[in-house]
């Protein structure tokens, strides 16, 4: 599903935010990425949706180098891609129903099959009672529930999330793991990026560490990580 | 599947997004608006006083007559028409025969009518008007190789100032002109850039939930040309006003400048405006959107 042969990322800046990653992924395994803040986990997610590029090595996902997508192939690899960020990117003139159905309008997705596919996601990310209400009219855990839904209404293989509980509360932050743990139950892969170390601890999934920019640490758990 | 796409209901979503947008947001709809009428409108107006500049040079012209004067015993008649033959005379020209010429002689001083009535001395001429002015000295060469005219005379240094005016003012209105639409471009495009900006979040999510380029940019350029048609409509309607109500009055006031009375330039310049404004709008919008899709890696 997802490779990393040697990766690394230096921003013009001259900042190197990733320094030789060598890691792999398997369909349908949930995979924690902690670390230190600075440590390189929001890079190593944008890379694998395009929104960077590495300076070096090559990043296979879905078997295919995305290091040499072109511009226009792009779109393609992120409508496989559910993404989810702390700070929701939730808009704010749509309702909950809207936010979800924008995805789905996107990709000129029927109304009548768009319908089926919105009450399902609601209904499993258990915010299906708010789908007429705005973003603002959410708590915290709500809007990322309902940011959690549109990513992953198209149904995409593989849902990254960059620190999607650093802004709720110790048991809102529990209800939104279990429900990226459930959403991998049906068959996506989940790639998490945290710092909340007592939910990592609690969930015993595959747990990678990096720090300064690269891997001190992968718990391996049911996966392998290629040698550094 | 994840890869599903259908674009004619892609292209009628942002058919529907673009008349969206812009009622879901009238200040910056209006702000869009009023921006690009202001521009289309000065642009509009400076256009229009070349036009009026031209035109009143181009009547002052047709003033200015030379005056053909022909041998004795020519065929006025045969010679008027081989001028009229010539490119940039204007039609009617205006015939004195001799017998004409002695009669408007001796209405000034009747003390000579005995004398002249005997031997009349004076030519037969043909005075002629051009079309523009810059024509006066060709056609004035042309007319004094014509068999049978025996001299040719015309204020030339006055039509040479008058050309020199006229493509002053064609010089100064095309340097303003340009300057104007570059100027009405920059304004537009950062006008836009700010409606644009109002709306990044939804740009930003547009693209990581993997839209096409097509399709994040056309609301925007089919809003641009909206903005476009509205206002270069709006700036048509202004001159047109313009040229019916308060001009139509300062013509009665200066009723001794040869101002025109024509509806003509008002149709050209509406129509330059419209395809001023539809150009603008969309290159301003492709513009202001490029910012945020450069970010593309």
């Amino acid at each position: 599903m997802i490779r990393f042969e040697n990766v690394s990322k230096v921003y013009p800046s001259g900042v190197q935010a990733l320094k030789h990653i060598n890691l792999e992924i398997q369909p349908g395994s949930f995979t924690f990425l902690v670390g230190p803040t600075g440590s390189g986990k929001s890079t190593l997610i944008k890379l694998l949706f395009r929104e960077e590029l590495a300076t070096e090595g090559n990043l296979w996902v879905f078997d295919k180098n995305i290091e040499l997508l072109s511009p226009s192939e792009v779109p393609r690899l992120r409508q496989q891609t559910g993404v989810v960020f702390q700070d929701f990117k939730l808009l704010p003139q749509k309702t909950v129903w809207e936010n979800v159905a924008f995805v789905l309008d996107i990709l000129g997705i029927p109304k009548a099959e768009q319908k089926k596919r919105v009450q399902g996601v609601l209904e499993l990310t258990g915010i299906l009672h708010a789908k007429d209400f705005y973003p603002r009219q959410l708590s915290g855990g709500e809007q990322q529930r309902v940011s959690v839904a549109r990513a992953i209404v198209n149904k995409p293989p593989l849902l990254l999330a960059d620190e999607p509980t650093g802004n709720l509360d110790p048991d809102t932050t529990w209800g939104i793991m279990k429900l990226l743990a459930k959403i991998c139950k049906t068959g996506t892969t989940v790639l998490v990026s945290t710092h909340n170390h007592s939910v990592v601890e609690r969930m015993k999934h595959r747990t990678v560490k990096l720090d300064t920019g690269s891997i001190v640490a992968d718990s391996g758990q049911g996966v392998r990580t290629l040698g550094k | 599947m994840a890869s599903e796409t259908h674009l004619p209901r892609q292209m009628l979503y942002t058919l529907q997004q673009s008349s969206q947008n812009i009622l879901r947001s009238p200040l910056m709809s209006l702000i869009v608006v009023s921006t690009m009428l202001i521009a289309l409108s000065t642009l509009g107006f400076l256009l229009l006083v070349m036009s009026d500049l031209n035109h009143m040079s181009d009547e002052m012209a047709t003033q200015l007559k030379i005056v053909v004067f022909l041998d004795d015993q020519q065929d006025i008649d045969k010679i008027a028409g081989d001028i009229e033959a010539i490119s940039g005379v204007k039609q009617p020209l205006v015939k004195v025969d001799r017998e004409q010429a002695l009669e408007m002689m001796t209405q000034d001083l009747p003390d000579l009518k005995e004398i002249l009535e005997t031997d009349n001395p004076f030519p037969a001429s043909i005075e002629v008007a051009v079309t523009s002015i810059e024509l006066m000295d060709d056609v004035g060469e042309s007319i004094r190789g014509l068999v049978g005219v025996e001299d040719v005379q015309f204020n030339q240094e006055l039509s040479y100032q008058l050309e020199k005016v006229q493509n002053s003012v064609q010089l100064v209105g095309a340097i303003l002109a340009a300057v104007l639409i570059l100027a009405t471009l920059a304004i537009v495009v950062n006008t836009i850039q700010l409606a644009v900006h109002y709306r990044h979040t939804e740009i930003e999510i547009m693209r990581l939930v993997g839209a096409p380029h097509w399709f994040i940019r056309l609301p925007f350029i089919l809003e641009g040309l909206i903005f476009g048609l509205v206002s270069s409509v709006l700036a048509a309607v202004l001159l047109l006003f313009w040229r019916v109500v308060p001009y139509a009055q300062l013509r009665q006031w200066l009723g001794f400048l040869p101002l025109s009375d024509s509806l003509m330039p008002i149709l050209w310049i509406s129509g330059l405006l419209l395809v001023a404004g539809l150009g603008v709008g969309s290159l301003g919008s492709l513009l202001a959107v490029r910012r945020y899709l450069r970010l593309e890696v």
